[in-house]
């Protein structure tokens, strides 16, 4: 099979369903001609001229706003936000617009609109570029949070966004866009709500979100050579969330640890430990627990960038923990 | 309040009952659903459990075990942290709960005093920590988890204590670097225990263990699209058990059919001797325990074993009793049962049943037979071909006792209703033939046909 | 008062009627209000009846309306029923909502009511993603926005306009100016309250206009209209217009205003204003309007009775349509 980046793999499902779909239009800042920050749109303006790719002032609130009208009258906007840290300045629009429109109709208006853009730490990118935000979206009913963790899943996951009538933020780790993967040449498409189990195992269960599952598969192959089984489950998307996966294989190892590169307080891991005590408590055999970056805006340097997100040994000690427990 | 612990009525027609063992002692703490005794009537041995929580308190001048008693006889207290018994302190019956501390056994003080001190918010539990997992899987098993020691990192009982203790065994002890040692060398920590039973493995012992004999096992890793769970440890165990024995020895399986009734009127006797009497009657399994010990004097090459090219005759019976358990199979042994009365015989095994079921064997208990009864006849079972018991040389299957029409004289057409039982002996071709292996049966059957024989020893 | 169109009896009298309709409504709304009926806020639109009026008389039910708080007239103005309003204000399953909305949360997409709205400003952004869609699809509706002055001191508003004339897309932005946003005084808000100066700074069209005249109204927005359909980008049209009722029912309307500024606005009625300048004009006879007014009397009649016959919502739909499927 061909291996193509995360970025393409993306581009080409906004490019197939764009082809597919004539409705289809995407907004932000520098992704007409220029073809995006980072190359999401790459080659699609001269396919498919202004009207379609169409470059924005930076006024976030009023292109996310402006595609919500449009997506209520007939239109499928996807917004490119380059960095996902640019979100917030649209976020009342978000929350109280686009997450309660089909709401508050009863049904009557459909909300097909796409959010994407780049997050995560890394790349010394600072703090207004290094931007996670995702678990406050999952807290909101009316959105759905995808994010995949390679190129097979971005490109199928992208094409059910841009397929679907409901409002999805698409979010790229930006430590994944180059990488690589198997993507097939054929058409297919990857349902919501359907964890993939990564790796399977039977000592323990790691949840790992995003970026974290490289890091996860990292730390597992060194425990491996100890004959420590590890199943390793990618959510790929955390609204829906596929409890029943985690719920299943938590049946089988008895223990579970959450590991996501963003902030514990409140986020996915706090969640999925709640409704695994609620749904799953006799199948426990160790407290459920999380490994999260540090509880701070990100720093620049890189050093100090290294040192508030969880890295491969990290996991694999708390793995170790999570055994001794 | 303390809860007052009765003698309970076990059965419709049950009036009295023989409280034969405490399971809980005096100032353990007890939860809803634990075993507080075992009471034996009329059929059978019924464990009884708490309905309460708190504090088990037997008045210091009990003596109702091993005496039959009404139903309705105060046994025990269940007593909350800080409450004292009614037996305690003043004679009267109403218990106070401001008596006096010192009143309170020691270890009964402690929790009391952290308890008021820490003004009900404390982290002292009265029973250990358990996952919910393990706990779950302890029910599943039927185990007693508040006795055991957990293995988690502050001491919790996790799933891996539950399953060990469902084994009867105790989860060797082993340094964490040992154990990982272990794991990559491949070494069956529970043999290496096995070897070195009371100490801490090291990874010295893995390594030296590793080299003596490296046969190294990959596991395999476990695929998908079929429901696939571990092997249970007591299913490991009876599975090598098991191929070794067949793939090791040369069974031969002799079959006869015995006429019990002289065994079945004196087990009635027995029973209805004992009906005044407090300690368990004799089963039919204690008597056949006695009565095969009694033969193999005279037939010592079944009670041997191979090692390697030496046959090893023992001069004791250690007799085995295959035993279904919620765990599977386990052969508790009662040790020299030729030096032991049928009395003995009966309450050692009343109390390897009880530990059999709560799954508190020892491994002194499942170890050391040199002889093995295994009897199906309560399944209705009539002939079968059991598998020798490693390493010894024979098993001896007992199938159902069943009325039959037998025919007694042929001459004058006599026939008569006899209480038939079949038996069948297996025995390892390599250690004794099978001529002396039928010899032994034969004398089975004999004392089996007339008791009195075998008490003539 | 404006100079007269050359308008129908009929077309006359439709906009006499529309204007007496949502007066007898919003009356109607307020007793029930007092009455209890009405569980919730309640934000009346007497007094402003003449711009909804007046715009809407050009839409089809394909043109999409966003509107504010106060926006039961845009509604009725838009084809939404009298029956169907009073019914969502008290909370029942015939509301035009569902009972999901209440008085801010209007929807009606089948006449092109594509919502009001509790949050100011955002309807300036989707009404101007109803024009994005307009000129993608091809389709030839405009996006309409309506809302107040305290609307135009909102980013949403300076976003939206920006967009809307660098893009050229089809949308009516209709301020109604009635001096307040809330209970603030444009002039202390502003120091520039000539809204339609504010517009034309962004290099599209925009006019002022008496709000208080329907047929000053109409016609400027059948202007804006046609230039809309035409091609020829956005319009601002602000009505200069006053509220005599409280910001809502039930709220102490005091302390901001004068007794005499709302007294001369109440001799400035846009309805009975109306009336006397048909009458004058000759284009209508008393008996006319006395059989509007029994029309209209018998229709607001009905529409209370059959919200008060009306069930409530079936509790367990409580979190239906939160998604398209």
């Amino acid at each position: 099979m061909r291996e193509i980046t995360f970025t393409t793999a993306a581009r080409e499902a906004l490019d197939e369903e764009m082809e597919r779909q004539p409705n289809i239009f995407v907004v932000g800042e520098g992704i007409g001609a220029r073809g995006g920050n980072f190359n999401t749109t790459l080659g699609l303006y001269e396919k498919y001229g202004p009207m379609r790719l169409r470059d924005t002032p930076i006024v976030e609130r009023g292109f996310v706003g402006m595609c919500a009208g449009a997506a209520m009258t007939g239109s499928r906007p996807v917004v490119d936000f380059m960095f996902f840290d640019f979100i917030l300045d649209s976020v009342g629009e978000l929350v109280n617009q686009i997450a309660k429109m089909q709401y508050m109709s009863s049904g009557r208006l459909k909300m097909p609109l796409v959010l994407r853009g780049c997050i995560g730490i890394g790349g010394a990118s600072a703090t207004h570029h290094s931007g996670n935000y995702y678990p406050i979206f999952v807290h909101l009913p009316g959105i759905k949070v995808v994010l995949p963790s390679n190129p097979y899943d971005a490109k199928g996951l992208f094409k059910t966004a841009l397929r679907g009538d409901d409002p999805v933020l698409f979010l790229e780790h930006k430590s994944l866009l180059n990488s690589k993967g198997d993507v097939p040449e054929e058409e297919y498409c990857i349902p919501f709500g359907q964890a993939a189990i990564v790796r399977e195992g039977r000592h323990a269960t790691v949840v790992a979100i995003g970026s974290m599952v490289r890091k996860t598969i990292e730390a597992c192959d060194a425990l491996a050579k100890e004959n420590i089984s590890v199943e390793i489950i990618d959510p790929r998307t955390l609204a829906p969330l596929d409890i029943s996966t985690i719920l299943q294989s938590v049946h089988k190892t008895g223990r579970l640890l959450i590991v996501d590169e963003t902030f514990a307080p409140c986020g996915i891991g706090a969640e999925i430990a709640a409704q695994v005590m609620a749904l799953g408590f006799d199948d426990l055999d160790a407290p459920v627990q999380r490994l999260n970056g540090l509880h701070t805006p990100t720093p620049y340097s890189p050093v100090l960038e290294a040192a508030v997100i969880p890295n491969a040994d990290q996991v694999l000690q708390s793995i170790r923990d999570l055994l001794a427990e | 309040m303390a809860i007052e612990i009765l003698m309970p009525r076990l059965g419709w027609t049950m009036e009295e009952g023989t409280l034969v063992e405490w399971v809980k002692h005096d100032g353990d703490p007890i939860q809803p659903g634990e075993i507080m005794f075992i009471v034996e009537s009329d059929k059978a041995l019924n464990e009884v459990e708490s309905f309460e929580s708190g504090i088990f308190r037997i008045p210091t001048a009990s003596d109702v075990l091993g005496k039959l008693v009404p139903v309705g006889t105060l046994l025990a207290y269940i007593v909350q942290p800080g409450e004292t018994a009614s037996f305690e302190g003043t004679s009267t019956s109403t218990a106070s709960v401001s008596a006096p501390m010192e009143n309170i056994p020691a270890s009964i003080q402690k929790v009391a005093t952290t308890h008021v001190a820490q003004n009900a918010v404390n982290n002292d539990r009265l029973l250990p920590a358990i996952s919910p997992r393990a706990r779950r899987v302890a029910s599943e098993l039927g185990v007693e988890w508040a006795t055991l020691q957990g293995s988690g990192r502050t001491g919790r009982i996790v799933e891996r204590d539950v399953r060990a203790a469902a084994n009867g065994k105790i989860l060797p002890q082993i340094s964490p670097v040992a154990k990982r040692a272990a794991d990559e060398l491949g070494v069956d920590v529970a043999a290496l225990a096995d070897q070195m039973p009371g100490q801490r493995i090291t990874r010295t012992h893995v390594e030296r263990a590793a080299q003596a004999a490296p046969h190294i096992v990959s596991k395999q890793v476990v695929s998908t699209s079929e429901v696939r769970s571990p092997l249970p440890r007591v299913r490991q165990v009876i599975a090598e058990r098991m191929t070794a024995s067949i793939s090791t020895t040369a069974p031969v399986t002799l079959t006869t059919e015995v006429d019990a009734t002289h065994l079945v009127k004196m087990r009635r006797d027995l029973k209805e001797a004992g009906k005044t009497e407090t300690r368990p009657v004799p089963s039919y399994n204690d008597l056949l325990a006695k009565l095969t010990t009694a033969a193999l004097a005279d037939h010592p090459h079944l009670n041997a074993r191979l090692d390697g090219d030496e046959i090893v005759t023992s001069t004791v019976v250690n007799m085995g009793f295959a035993m279904d358990t919620e765990r599977g199979l386990l052969v508790p042994v009662i040790r020299d049962t030729q030096a032991k009365s049928i009395r003995q015989i009966a309450t050692e095994s009343a109390a390897l049943v009880v530990r059999a079921q709560n799954g508190s064997l020892s491994p002194d208990d499942l170890s050391g037979a040199t002889f093995t009864i295994t009897n199906l006849g309560m399944y209705e079972i009539d002939v079968f071909t059991p598998i020798i018991n490693l390493p010894q040389c024979a098993i001896l299957g007992v199938g159902r006792i069943v009325p039959k029409q037998v025919v007694m004289d042929v001459e004058s057409e006599t026939v008569a209703i006899r209480h038939m039982m079949f038996m069948s002996l297996t025995f390892d071709h390599r250690l004794v033939d099978g001529a002396p292996a039928a010899r032994f049966l034969q004398q089975v059957k004999r004392f089996i046909e007339q008791p009195y024989l075998w008490l003539l020893d | 008062m404006s100079q007269t169109l050359n308008l129908e009896k009929e077309q006359y009298l439709a906009l006499y009627r529309q204007m007496l309709e949502i007066r007898r409504t919003e009356e109607q709304l307020a007793k029930s209000h007092q009455a209890g009926l009405i569980p919730g806020a309640c934000h009346t639109y007497v007094g402003e009846e003449a711009i909804a009026t007046g715009v809407c008389a050009h839409l089809t039910p394909d043109d999409a309306v966003f509107s504010t708080h106060r926006g039961h007239g845009h509604a009725l103005a838009k084809g939404v029923p009298p029956k169907e309003v009073i019914a969502e204000l008290f909370g029942r399953a015939t509301g035009v909502s569902r009972g999901r909305g209440g008085s801010m949360h209007l929807f009606s997409p089948e006449v092109g009511l594509m919502g009001t709205s509790g949050i100011v400003g955002p309807c300036i952004l989707q009404a101007t993603g109803a024009g994005y869609s307009s000129k993608l699809l091809d389709n030839g509706t405009v996006g309409v926005a309506f809302f107040g002055d305290g609307a135009s001191n909102n980013g949403a508003f300076h976003e939206g306009l920006n967009l809307a004339a660098i893009w050229d897309l089809p949308v009516i932005f209709v301020c109604e100016n009635n001096m307040y946003a809330t209970e603030v005084a444009f002039s202390y808000a502003t120091r520039n309250t000539e809204v339609a100066e504010r517009a034309k700074t962004y290099g599209m069209n925009a006019c002022a206009v008496d709000g208080n005249d329907v047929l000053a109204v109409y016609r400027a927005a059948g202007e804006a209209v046609s230039r809309a359909r035409a091609g020829y980008g956005p319009t601002l049209i602000e009505g200069k217009t006053y509220r005599t009722r409280a910001h809502a029912e039930g709220m102490r309307d005091a302390g901001y205003r004068t007794a005499d500024e709302l007294d001369a606005w109440k001799q400035r009625d846009p309805i009975s204003n109306y009336r006397s300048k048909l009458l004058t004009l000759g284009v209508a006879s008393d008996s006319d309007f006395d059989h509007i007014e029994a029309e209209v009397k018998s229709l607001i009649d009905d529409a209370l009775e059959f919200a008060k016959n009306s069930p409530y919502p079936d509790p367990t739909t409580a979190a239906e349509f939160i998604f398209s499927t």
